[in-house]
């Protein structure tokens, strides 16, 4: 059996070579000693890592739809999680969040369909000249 | 140190004035990156070519300069964490933002794996296309890869829209470059699914041409073995972008492989005539 989860990811910071948050990357080059940074992404909730479980995968900004093997029971369980979490914003920084920050929905073929075309924008890609299947 | 690159400007500015090269030389390779990349000292201190001769791919700031080149590793060791390079642009343009939690890097020379069945990508800026291929008929495009799955299209490189560039593998396992309609490379020869390879396409003015090497990075047109390369003569100016999204592995031609870097440039660095 699948279900539909929709998430809210988490946005990660980019931090600087002392690892301090910065709160802009505006104008910095990443040389090496001058003004180097690295950091960015988002933290995604545990199942992801099912991978076996995992059947259909839509992500766009900070929106997570998958469509994941397990019952309804299971499923819902994620919309009321209330677990406090922590995640590296940097080598020296940890931050706390919750699981409910994920903002987990379980939606119904309904829903899904309408996210799918209304926000993700699915719709079959033609390729161009030259590419071929 | 400097409050902008106008302060920054200004100081190597008088620097070439009092002191000449010599003076600009004596504050270091970025120093000397900057102020010819600002248009105060002339692009003669080691064309992008050379730079790329000598890269021991072991660091972006060994390719990457303020003029003409731009490379990104696969280096971050946090799952789910962007990419950011190093080279011609700044900020948000140096940042490839991943997709579809990519497990973080390993290795040395660091490397992420990235995996069609969790829909893994990155995509990147218009900023990072316009200031190294658009607007110009001397670009280059490499990309050092591994281990890429058997069969299904994978578009491992693909500027999706207006204008189209891509490096892709067929189904069928050859390797086909496309620079806008100008250029329409498919090998002869399939790419090999283990070991390293680098996709390549790059334009002298002369020339557009492409190409995959096994192995090791190719510096010259005869680098790649006769079924493994293609050449359309054209001096054709890329146009800036237009629209659409750009990608390390289109998320609508998922490849599964393992990215170590790419390199984008305005100078054409395979030389073409050796």
């Amino acid at each position: 059996m699948t279900q539909w989860i929709k998430f809210e990811l988490i946005i990660r910071p980019f931090w600087n070579r002392y690892g301090d948050i910065l709160s802009s990357i505006d104008g910095m080059r990443n040389r090496k000693g001058v003004d180097e940074f690295t950091g960015g992404g988002k933290v995604y909730p545990d199942i992801v890592n099912q991978k076996g479980k995992i059947k259909e995968w839509h992500e766009k900004g900070t929106v997570l739809l998958i469509k994941v093997n397990i019952t309804e029971v299971e499923a819902k369980e994620h919309e009321t999680k209330d677990e406090k979490l922590k995640y590296k914003a940097s080598p020296k920084i940890e931050k706390e969040y919750n699981y409910k920050d994920f903002k987990a929905k379980v939606l119904n073929d309904i829903q899904v369909k309408k996210l799918k075309e209304d926000f993700f924008g699915i719709k079959p890609l033609s390729p161009e000249s030259g590419v071929t299947n | 140190m400097f409050r902008s690159d106008v302060d920054r400007r200004g100081f190597l500015k008088s620097c070439y004035k009092i002191g000449g090269i010599a003076a600009i030389m004596g504050l270091g390779i970025s120093a000397v990156e900057d102020a010819m990349g600002w248009g105060i000292l002339p692009a003669v201190v080691g064309s992008g070519g050379s730079r790329w001769v000598s890269w021991n791919e072991l660091s972006e700031e060994g390719l990457g300069d303020t003029s003409r080149n731009f490379v990104i590793f696969g280096e971050n060791t946090s799952a789910g964490g962007d990419e950011t390079g190093l080279g011609i642009v700044s900020g948000a343009d140096l940042v490839f933002t991943q997709s579809g939690n990519i497990a973080g890097a390993t290795g040395t020379p660091p490397h992420r794996p990235l995996v069609s069945a969790s829909s893994q990508y990155f995509t990147f800026t218009n900023g990072l296309f316009d200031a190294t291929l658009g607007g110009t008929n001397t670009w280059t495009l490499i990309m050092k890869i591994a281990d890429i799955a058997n069969g299904g299209t994978q578009l491992i490189f693909d500027c999706y829209g207006d204008p189209r560039v891509y490096l892709y593998k067929q189904a069928t396992n050859e390797f086909s470059a496309h620079a806008n309609a100008q250029h329409v490379g498919v090998t002869t020869d399939t790419v090999t699914n283990s070991g390293i390879v680098y996709f390549c396409m790059w334009s002298d003015g002369v020339y557009i041409r492409s190409g995959f090497k096994l192995l090791t990075k190719p510096t010259k047109w005869s680098d790649f073995d006769s079924g493994k390369r293609n050449s359309t003569k054209v001096n054709y100016s890329m146009p800036s972008w237009v629209n659409g999204t750009l990608f390390i592995n289109n998320s609508a031609f998922l490849g599964d492989f393992t990215f170590y870097y790419l390199v984008m440039s305005r100078a054409c660095l395979i030389n073409n005539s050796a």
